[in-house]
This record gives C-alpha cells, sequence and structure tokens, in this order.
C-alpha cells in the first residue's frame, strides 16, 4: 500500500495535462491576434505535395523578371537553414497584390523592422533568374521562405479536394491555394489555413 | 517446459536414489517451494476479451477520427495518458509494483504521443527536441512519483534522443555552440536510482545513457586522440569501479560492468592514428598492439568474472583488431586468408591444451 506514491503519480499526470491544454490555449491566443497575412505557395505535383491527410506548405514566390533578390536572400540554397534550424534569422515580408512577398532577411529584428514593419523568425533563399543563351533555355527567379509551419492537417475529404485542385491548375497562372499565417509578437509564425480558390480553409479547435 | 517445483521433484528422486538426501525429506522440502501461478481458463478469456476490446475501440477510433472534432481528438488522446496513469497509481497504492511499472511505462510512452498528436491536431508547429525534452521530464516525473523504473528507462531514451537532435553535432565547426547534453544529469540520476531500486534493465539503460553522454560530448568538442584516450581512460575507472559493486553483491554493476566495457573499447579504438611519417606509424603500431592487447584482456576477464557482456565486448575487439591490422598491412585477400587460418588454428591447438589439462 503506498498512497502517497498514487497521490504524486495523479499530480504529475494533473500537471502533464495542464501542461498540454495550456499550450493549446496559448497557441490558439498568438494564433488570433497575431497579424494575418497570405502567402504564396508552391504549386508542386499535388502526388507531392499531399502525403497523408495534410498539406505540404512550401512557401514559394516567384521572382518578377528582371528583380533582384531581396536583401540578405542572395546566397541561393541556404546551407544555413539546413544546419543552423528554423528562426535564426528575421524574414522582412511586404505586402504586394493581395500576397506578402518577401522584402529582406536580416539577423536581427532591428535591422528587418528597415526593410519592412512586418517581420517574423525565419529564413528565406532566392536564386536569381538566368536569361536565355545560345547554350542554355535559361531559368525564372524563385524566392523560397521557411517560417517554421512545414504542413497543415486536413480532413481526407479536404485533402482530397485541395488535391483535385491543384491537378486541374493551369500552367502559368498563380497557384489556386495559398498559405493564411499569423504572425505573432514573439516573431513566431503560426499557420491559420489555406486559401483554396478564393476559399478559407481554417483551423478551429472544434 | 517443467516448473521450477516438478524439475526440483525430479532432482528429488535422483538424489535420494543415490542416497545425497532421506526420503522422508521430499515432503517437506517440496513443500517450501511455492507453486508456480497458473492463468485459469476464465482469466485467460478475460485477458482474450479485455484486448479484443481494446482493438476494437482502436478500430473505431481510427476510423472516425477524421469526423471527431478536434477537441474531442484531444480528449481522447489526454485520456488515454490520464487512464493509464491513474490506473497505474491505483495499482501502485493497492501494492502491485509489477503492474503498476508496466502501466507507469505505457503512461510515459502515451504522453509522448499526446504531445506529437497535440501538435498535428491543432497545426501547432514546435521543435522536436523540445517535444523530446518534454516528454522525457514528464516521464522522468513519473518514474520518480511512483517509484518505477520502466518510466525512468523511457525518459533516460527521450532525453537522449534530444541530445542526439542538436545541429551539427558531428560536423566540424557547424552548430550552436556549446551547450549541455541532458543525459549529463539524467543518466547518473537514472544509475543512482537503478543501485537504490535494485533494477537490472535501469541499469542497463543508465549505462548506455552515460556512455552515450560521453559520445555527445566527444563529438561537441571534436574530440582529437588525446581527449578520446581520456574518455576511454576515464571509462576504464568506471569500468573498475562497477566490476567491485558486482563483486561486492551490488547485482546493478554488472550492467555497468558491461556497458562501461563496450565504452572504453569503443573510444580507444576510435582513437585511430592518421599520418605517414615515422613517428605516426610507430604510434598506429603502438595502438593497434594496445587494442589487441585491451580486446584479448577483455575476453580473459570477461571469461573470468563469467560476464558475457564483456566478452562479447572482447570478441568483437579482437575481430575489429585483426580486420584494422589486415587493412594496415595493405594485404591481398589470399594473404588474408591465411592469417586467418594461422589464427584460427593458433587458437584451437590452445583449446586443445586447455582441455587436456583439465582432464
Amino acid at each position: 500500500m503506498r498512497p502517497r506514491a498514487a497521490l504524486a503519480i495523479l499530480i504529475v499526470a494533473i500537471v502533464s495535462i495542464m501542461g498540454l491544454i495550456g499550450l493549446v490555449v496559448r497557441e490558439d491566443i498568438a494564433r488570433r491576434n497575431g497579424t494575418e497575412v497570405i502567402l504564396r505557395m508552391e504549386a508542386v505535383d499535388p502526388r507531392d505535395l499531399l502525403s497523408g491527410h495534410y498539406v505540404t506548405v512550401s512557401l514559394s514566390e516567384p521572382l518578377a523578371e528582371g528583380a533582384a533578390c531581396p536583401p540578405g536572400s542572395e546566397m541561393g540554397f541556404n546551407v544555413r537553414a539546413l544546419f543552423k534550424g528554423r528562426g535564426q534569422r528575421w524574414v522582412a515580408l511586404a505586402s504586394r497584390g493581395g500576397y506578402a512577398s518577401l522584402a529582406g532577411v536580416a539577423d536581427t529584428q532591428a535591422s528587418a523592422l528597415r526593410l519592412s514593419r512586418l517581420t517574423v523568425r525565419g529564413e528565406a533563399w532566392c536564386s536569381a533568374a538566368i536569361p536565355p543563351s545560345a547554350d542554355a533555355t535559361g531559368r525564372a527567379g524563385v524566392v523560397n521562405m521557411e517560417l517554421g509551419v512545414p504542413r497543415f492537417h486536413v480532413s481526407q475529404r479536404e485533402a482530397t479536394r485541395i488535391d483535385q485542385v491543384l491537378a486541374h491548375r493551369r500552367a502559368g497562372v498563380d497557384s489556386p491555394v495559398a498559405a493564411i499565417v499569423s504572425l505573432g509578437a514573439d516573431g513566431k509564425a503560426r499557420l491559420k489555413g489555406l486559401l483554396v480558390e478564393g476559399q478559407r480553409l481554417e483551423l478551429s479547435l472544434f | 517446459m517443467a516448473s521450477y517445483k516438478e524439475r526440483v521433484a525430479a532432482d528429488l528422486d535422483r538424489w535420494i536414489a543415490s542416497g545425497h538426501v532421506g526420503a522422508d525429506k521430499r515432503g517437506a522440502i517440496l513443500e517450501s517451494i511455492p507453486d508456480a501461478r497458473r492463468l485459469d481458463a476464465a482469466s485467460a478469456l478475460a485477458w482474450v476479451g479485455a484486448v479484443l476490446l481494446g482493438t476494437a475501440l482502436i478500430a473505431f477510433v481510427a476510423a472516425n477520427w477524421d469526423a471527431l472534432p478536434r477537441l474531442a481528438r484531444f480528449a481522447i488522446v489526454l485520456g488515454v495518458y490520464a487512464g493509464s496513469a491513474g490506473v497505474g497509481a491505483w495499482f501502485t497504492r493497492g501494492g502491485r509494483p509489477n503492474v503498476a511499472n508496466g502501466l507507469l511505462t505505457f503512461a510515459a510512452l502515451a504522453f509522448a504521443a499526446a504531445i506529437g498528436l497535440t501538435g498535428q491536431i491543432f497545426d501547432i508547429a514546435g521543435d522536436t527536441r523540445t517535444a523530446l525534452y518534454g516528454a522525457g521530464v514528464a516521464a522522468a516525473a513519473l518514474a520518480v512519483a511512483g517509484r518505477a523504473s520502466g518510466p525512468a528507462i523511457v525518459a533516460v531514451l527521450f532525453l537522449g534522443w534530444a541530445d542526439f537532435m542538436v545541429d551539427g553535432l558531428f560536423s566540424r565547426g557547424v552548430g550552436s555552440g556549446f551547450d549541455v547534453p541532458w543525459l549529463l544529469v539524467a543518466a547518473p540520476a537514472a544509475a543512482a536510482l537503478a543501485v537504490l531500486w535494485r533494477s537490472a534493465p535501469l541499469a542497463h539503460a543508465a549505462a548506455i545513457g552515460m556512455v552515450a553522454c560521453l559520445v555527445w560530448l566527444a563529438g561537441r568538442i571534436d574530440a582529437g586522440a588525446l581527449e578520446l584516450l581520456g574518455f576511454s581512460a576515464g571509462l576504464a575507472v568506471l569500468t573498475l569501479g562497477a566490476r567491485q559493486l558486482r563483486e561486492r553483491g551490488g547485482g546493478q554493476g554488472g550492467a555497468f560492468y558491461g556497458w562501461f566495457a563496450w565504452g572504453l573499447l569503443g573510444f580507444f579504438i576510435s582513437v585511430g592514428i592518421d599520418g605517414a611519417d615515422k613517428w605516426a606509424l610507430a604510434m598506429k603500431v603502438a595502438h593497434r598492439l594496445a587494442w589487441l592487447t585491451l580486446a584479448g584482456s577483455l575476453i580473459g576477464v570477461g571469461r573470468h568474472d563469467r560476464h558475457a557482456l564483456v566478452t562479447a565486448a572482447g570478441v568483437v575487439g579482437m575481430i575489429g583488431a585483426i580486420f584494422a591490422l589486415l587493412r594496415d598491412l595493405g594485404l591481398d585477400l589470399m594473404t588474408a586468408a591465411g592469417v586467418f587460418l594461422a589464427a584460427a588454428v593458433l587458437a584451437l591447438g590452445v583449446a586443445l591444451v586447455l582441455r587436456r589439462r583439465v582432464r
């Protein structure tokens, strides 16, 4: 008979459960109170995009023709992002045509704020456009962002619908799927949902 | 398979027949041995029914997982954890430590799953390392609260896993500054609890955790030959201490003895020697000879102490040393076959001589 040990176990269980509930509530409040931005998602082959019942959120946008890479993102494929993990730098975002686009990347928030008032922890890298030459066809420029929102879990029905939407997209047209992201005061990006053909697919507690 | 009592009865009959034990003692001796607990048909069916019911419940929830509201899913996840911890507490109170240990181990694993599933249910993107630390701390708290070795093993596993997820641990010049592995505290604490609670499984986990902690530190400081030799020497001291503990009757000492022996050999092997100048070549020869001697000593001590883990470390070390030597010498396959044949003949010859002496 060890009643004190039993009581201690129950206390540990209750504290652990309260911790998880607290995490969910805190994240929900932060998600609702953050600044909302819409970010373009890469419209890759749906067979790769959908795996299980979640949508891979690959934040990517084309670089306008003749435009230079945003400051701080010029290094191409970023090795730092692989080794240093997420949230090491600050990404500045600027609103353009209904979407938030990369304005630049900096090591500190103060430096990122000089580029734009919308800042978030993350990483971004850019591949500048390569003009066509006699030997090669050339390549369009592209900007990729890593903001710590890798996937959006959805039901099988919703996943199938998004799959079909992406399957019917036409070449040269903007991806019909975009990510709705909340930029928190703590510098963390939180996924609110997806914008699928203009329809919001949002996360709710219920 | 015959039970212990049946085997003793058979032995007693032989001893009585040969006159070692009086026939009048047979009944008293057998009565002193308790009957093995047997599961009756009703209990067995009850267990089967409970397992099938659990399976049906899991299948039902899985089939309707998408249709369930997020909060309902969250409640199920938390309910599994709370239920297993609660029943574990009930068995702890009732003085059933083994059942309680099993349930608390399950609870510790269920909480780790709950962290992951909560992130999935509410799309909370978090750091995997932090989640593993959280699961490890919760498991450690359950272990201490219930004096249970199972959750303590789970804690060592999760904390070690999280430690090794640090960025660029074995990549020279990459990393986010010096940080300390949680195993540095968790593994010795688990070792102390293993001795206190007389738990052999926890002793194994703690010993592996301590060696893993040194591997982590070696990776973080980008240890050179001298540092690796230092780690090996430190583990040699710990091995001797564990051997003493085992000889004094500390059953858990055996686990530490075995894994520390593996650790000291591993660190010594990893010292290696690079370079092509005369000094480096001489050092390389000395290292390989010491490696062979160390492996042979471990085989000898392991056999003397009747410790399979130490003997196994020696055998593996010996095989590794032979391969390393062949590689160093740059021998072709035919020469290698000859060397192995000579070694085999030598080993068989020594075994034959020893067997004749015993006779």
